[in-house]
Parts: structure tokens; sequence; C-alpha cells
């Protein structure tokens, strides 16, 4: 019987060009055009060293301190040091004429005036400048956060070492831990997050096939010899499956078509999907089984919320979800796009830590809480209305 | 138990009620159909007939009575119950992304987990519903009458004892109807019990050997369609043309007793009569032995729009 259900649900799943469109085929167009617009910024060993110059203007010493925790990955790697193909910059202090001499000659992609408000001087757009820019906004993002990790360090300990301390307390996703390029990155996983969130379309066609008060051919399936809970799990399991699959396209999309370099916890990723996809499916049977209306009304609204979600979980601007995180903590947390971004986000900046498994904790207990809404749906019965 | 030869009661609903807030969608229905019946639950919209199918099925909560099936009562967890029940409903219940005979097959497959058995009895509803033509269409590439046949063999072809079928023939062509009456009467005939639910009279008088009249949610009527036109006295009508009639023989005619009303006016002759088989045998010889000419005689009977008229003061549908 399970059979059976399970290779149904298994085709429709796959012969639903809708839901399969916004799952898969979407987020592989947004990717690419993120690619264009970005100029393939993050292409894994495409720009691996930034030659920038300095301009000192007024001491900015939490600035240049920043600069030089860039630039200290140069050189020679440690032998421990698996991550060697960082961005760093190539930096060279000097004067005002000459930096803009070197930069009209090519020679630096840019240059910083450092002041107490650093500016960046640049004469063309491209991945570098592109960096440069990023760094430089991530700077000023958590310049607060900056100076009070740096007023602890005595130049003895372990600067990483202190960021790892107070991660927690300051949020830190600080550009100058692991990857310069990381805002750029970290928009991909938004796309991801979002992607796995997209199942809330074929979480909404599920209730629309098991709740006998929403189609005929959930009252049809309601009638025969079969529990709702066996109707349930088996589409719930071949829904999983084939959501994970779509994202398995997606990333490997990302990673070897578009060369953009996700980290190496591929295992880590993938688990913060399955996650993403469950809880995806999971929203979108509660919106199907809640929301009254036709399936047209609750997929709007489904794609609405994922959206919705993904903006301000940092889709358009990375800026809003900082501003969300700070100053509306409560939409934060009640956002699951966000729980999956910051899970992306640990891993990528702390790989497997105890942050990533608090972020994971988060995650599953988002899933439980799911479920346990989705129990009480499916306990009911009889209805009402049909 | 039901002694050999004794016919079991399949449905026994008693004291049903439905409200849907301030409306009683069901106001103590009461039905009772025994095995082997093809019963026509015929009504007009909104009568409460879909309503009376869901609450049986255990879809609907209702709010008070009880529903029996194959003497066991029935409950949103009755699944051996379920199974021996095919469900026909008003609505095309198929999914979109299944070909005609995965769509078979699936709904099939949630009461037959073997599938040697399941294959068997795909074929059989493929070829009951004429859709061996069709077995790779998607059912989006199928007209509405292929559709209907569609439903019809997602809802019989695991055998049920019980099938019911709620409106099966509403907006299909008359062929398909004739197609979906025939097989109907089909399925009667290989032992199953059908509940049949309509408000086209013609083809519930057709098909059902027993009937009963749902109105605003109660059974107004029931019984063989005799019995429900005798119920109202109304018999068959006779009109003829007729020139240059004596008054003589009007009286005449009044004279047989099973005739009820005589009219002349202009060049019609009208007959009522309430019982007798040969009225109108008896109105020409009475013509031609007084030697009254005539012309053009229709002579027909009543109808289940006159019985439901009778009784409810209104017309079955709102085109009759």
């Amino acid at each position: 019987m399970f059979k059976h259900l399970f290779s149904y649900s298994l085709k429709r799943q796959i012969r639903q060009k809708d839901t399969m469109f916004w799952t898969m085929i979407f987020p592989i167009i947004l990717a690419t055009l993120f690619n264009i617009t970005t100029g393939n910024a993050v292409t894994k060993g495409a720009v691996t060293q930034i030659p920038i110059a300095l301009v000192i203007e007024e001491e900015n010493e939490n600035f240049m301190m920043a600069i030089e925790s860039i630039s200290m990955m140069k050189g020679p790697k440690s032998s421990g040091d698996e991550k060697e193909d960082e961005i760093i910059f190539l930096t060279t202090l000097t004067d005002d004429e000459t930096a803009k001499e070197m930069l009209y000659n090519g020679e630096i992609g840019g240059y910083y005036i450092v002041s107490a408000s650093p500016v960046l001087v640049i004469n063309e757009s491209g991945n570098k400048q592109a960096v440069m820019k990023s760094f430089l906004d991530r700077y000023e993002q958590k310049e607060t956060a900056l100076i009070d990790i740096l007023d602890q360090w005595s130049g003895e300990a372990d600067y990483s070492d202190i960021l790892k301390e107070k991660s927690g307390e300051y949020f830190i996703d600080l550009p100058v831990t692991r990857n310069s390029i990381s805002s750029i990155v970290m928009y991909y996983y938004v796309l991801v997050s979002m992607a796995c969130m997209y199942s809330v379309m074929p979480g909404i066609n599920l209730t629309a096939n098991i709740l006998p008060n929403q189609t005929p051919v959930a009252a049809r399936n309601g009638l025969g010899g079969i529990s709702k809970f066996k109707l349930f799990y088996t589409g719930l399991l071949s829904t999983f499956v084939v959501q994970n699959i779509n994202i398995l396209v997606l990333l490997a999309y990302v990673k070897i078509v578009l060369s953009v370099d996700l980290g190496n916890e591929i295992a880590y990723t993938f688990l913060i999907c399955m996650l993403g996809n469950v809880i995806g499916i999971c929203l979108g049977v509660i919106i199907g089984g809640i929301v009254k209306g036709k399936k047209s009304t609750k997929s709007l609204l489904g794609i609405g919320i994922v959206m919705l979600g993904s903006m301000l979980g940092g889709m358009i601007n990375l800026d809003i979800k900082y501003l969300i995180q700070n100053e509306y903590p409560v939409i934060a947390k009640i956002n699951p796009i966000n729980a999956l971004i910051d899970c992306f986000y640990s891993l990528y900046y702390n790989g497997s830590s105890s942050k990533l498994s608090l972020a994971l904790f988060r995650l599953f207990i988002w899933c439980v809480g799911m479920f346990v809404i989705i129990g009480i749906m499916l306990r009911r019965n009889q209805y009402e209305y049909i | 138990m039901t002694k050999k030869g004794e016919m079991e009661m399949v449905i026994k609903i008693k004291n049903l009620v439905k409200r849907y807030g301030d409306l009683i969608a069901l106001d103590h229905l009461n039905l009772e159909i025994n095995e082997g019946e093809i019963f026509g639950l015929l009504g007009p919209d909104g009568s409460g007939k879909s309503t009376a199918i869901h609450c049986m099925l255990s879809l609907l909560k209702y709010d008070k009575g009880s529903v029996e099936l194959f003497g066991r009562n029935m409950t949103p967890a009755a699944y051996d119950i379920k199974r021996d029940i095919g469900v026909v409903m008003q609505g095309v219940a198929v999914f979109n992304e299944l070909t005609v005979i995965e769509n078979i097959d699936y709904f099939c497959g949630l009461y037959i987990p073997d599938e040697g058995r399941r294959n068997q009895l795909v074929r059989e509803a493929v070829d009951f519903c004429n859709l061996a033509e069709f077995t790779r269409y998607y059912p989006k590439k199928l007209s509405g009458g292929l559709l209907r046949r569609l439903n019809i063999a997602c809802g019989i072809a695991h055998k049920p004892k019980l099938i019911i079928m709620d409106e099966p023939t509403v907006s299909v062509d008359p062929q398909t109807r004739n197609c979906i009456l025939e097989g109907v009467l089909k399925l009667n005939k290989e032992g199953a019990t059908v509940l049949y639910t309509s408000h086209y009279m013609e083809e519930v008088e057709l098909i059902c050997t027993r009937l009963a009249i749902l109105e605003k949610g109660k059974i107004v009527a029931s019984g063989t369609s005799d019995e429900l036109k005798a119920l109202i006295g109304a018999g068959e009508k006779i009109q003829i043309e007729v020139f240059n009639m004596d008054s003589k023989v009007i009286e005449i005619l009044k004279e047989n007793v099973n005739i009820s009303y005589v009219s002349y006016t202009g060049k019609s002759l009208v007959i009522k009569s309430n019982k007798g088989k040969h009225n109108l045998a008896y109105a020409i010889e009475i013509l031609e032995e007084y030697k009254v000419p005539f012309r053009n005689i229709t002579s027909t009977q009543p109808t289940l729009n006159d019985v439901f008229l009778e009784i409810t003061g209104k017309g079955l549908r709102d085109d009759v």
C-alpha cells in the first residue's frame, strides 16, 4: 500500500508544472540573474587577491585593524588552515596622489581614504570593487559591535578567538572572519533558503488532496479504505524527496555551473536545506488547512509569505536582515527563512560549531511546532461544511 | 444476521438532522435501502441530497440521528465499511497529473492492495466505462462526457457492494447520459446496491426500483414510481381534436367509472382518468360509434414532476 501511495504521489509531484516552476526553475533563474548582476564576484578562484591602497587622512584604529585582519590572512598559510583560497586585500599604504595614479594605472582595484568615516575610491565597477564596497558596508554596519570587541583585544590574544567568543553577543557575521566576499555568497544562501521555503506550494497541494473539505478529489481520498494520516505521511515523504532533489539540483547548479563557493560543509548545507524543506512543506500544509478559499488564493498567499520572509531575511538587501534582527527581533524570530539563513550564516562563518548546533536546534523546534499544528489539524475527522 | 434469502438492509438512516447555522439542511431524515435496490433520491437543487450523502459517508458532522451501513454504525474511521462503498461524486474527482488508467489504478488501490487483482479490476472498469481508447490521456484532454465516465470508473473499479452516485449525469450529453444509466443498471445486475441522486425525474423513473422525494431536507414521499403517482390520484390525460361533437357524447363518456373529467372547448376534447388501462380505446370507440370526426390523439401519463408539483406546490426543475 505504501508503495502504491508513494509512487503515485511522486508522479503527481513531478508532473505539477506550477509547483516545479516555483521550487526548481524559479530559484535557478534567480541564481543565474543574480550571478549575472554580481558579475561572478564569488566565482571560486576567480578573485583571490585584491590589491588595494590605503590613504590615511585621519587615524581610525578600528578600520585599520579590520583591514589588517583581512591582510593578515595573506602570505604563507599555517599547516592547519584549510581555507587557503580566501579573498584578501594586498594593501599598500600610500598618499592620495600615488593612490590615484595606481588606480588609473590599474595597479589597484580601489583605495580607501581612512578617516573617522572611511571612504572608498574606485574608477570602475567590477568584482574587486564589489568586494571592496561590500567590505566597507559591512564594516560600517558592524562598527559599534567591532569597537567593543576590539577594545578587548590586547594584541596578544588570537583575534579570531575573541570574535568566536563574542559572536553570540553581537550576532557576529563580520566580514573579517573568514571570507571578505561573504555578503555576496550570503545572497545565494538567502536564495537557497527561499527555494527551500517554496516547498510551501507542494504543501498546499498535499492538503488539497487529503482534507475532504478541500476538493472533490480529497473527499474521494477520504472515502477510501485508508486513514488520512497514512495519506499524509506518504504524501509528505514524496514531497520531501522531490523537494530535496530540487534543492540538490539548485545547489549543484550554483556550485558547478555558476562556480559559487558555498563552502566545504556540503553535508551540513544539505541538512539545513532538508530541515528548510520540512518547514516549507509544513507551512504549506498549515496554510492549506487553515486558510479558507480557493487553492490559487492559498498558493498566492504561500508565495507572498515566502517572498516577504525572504525579503526580510535579506534577499534584496542584507541590511534589512540586520535591521529587522536588531529593531524588530520578534519578526526575525517568527520568520522561518531567517532561522534558515542564520543556520547558513553559522555554518559559513563558524563551520560545524556550537552556534550552528543552536541554529539547527531552532530549525528543529520550528519543525516540531509545525508538526504539532498539523497533527491537531489532521485529527479532525468530520467537517461542518464541504 | 440476515437469514438466507432475506434481503439485507444496506443503508439505514434514522432521524438525521443537519443544520448549517439557522438553516436546517436535513430535517429528521429517515431512509432505508435494501440490498440489490437502485434507490433514487429525487429533489431540486438545495433540497439536501448531497448533504444527506456526505452525512451518510461520515464526511460531514450531523447534529442528530444515526447512520448504519451494512448493519454497522458508520464512523469516519470505519475503513472496513468504506471498502465496500464506491462513490461517484457530483464534481469530477480525479487527479489532473495522472492519466486515465493511472487515476483508476490509484483510486482502486485505496481499496485493493493486491496488484494483480487490481490490474484486472482496472481493466474491467476501463471496459465498463468505454475508456479503452483514452487510457493514456490526461483528464484535461478529455471531453466533459469522458471525464464523467472516468469519474465513474474511479468510483466503481473496486467492485463495491454499495455505489452512491451523486448526480452523475449533470452537464452531460444525451449519449453519455444513456451510457451512464445503462452502466448503473449493469452494476445493479452484477449485484451492487445503488443510491442514485438526481433532479432529472426521467432518469430516476427509468432506472430506480424505489425512490424518495426530498424537499427542504425532508422526505415528502417515497415508494415505487407507480405508488407515488397513485398517491396524488392523477392518471392518464387524453386530448383529441374533434369536430361537431354532440353534448350527448360527452355525457356518455362521463358514464365510464374510470373517467373523472371530460371537457370540450373549441375543437379540443380533454379526458382525464384516475385508473383503468383502456380508457383511450373506450373514448375512440364512443367517438366512432357516434360518428364524431376526430384526429390528433395524445395520451399522457402523469410524471414525477406532477407528483412533486402536487406534493410541494412547485416544479422539480425550474425549466419544467
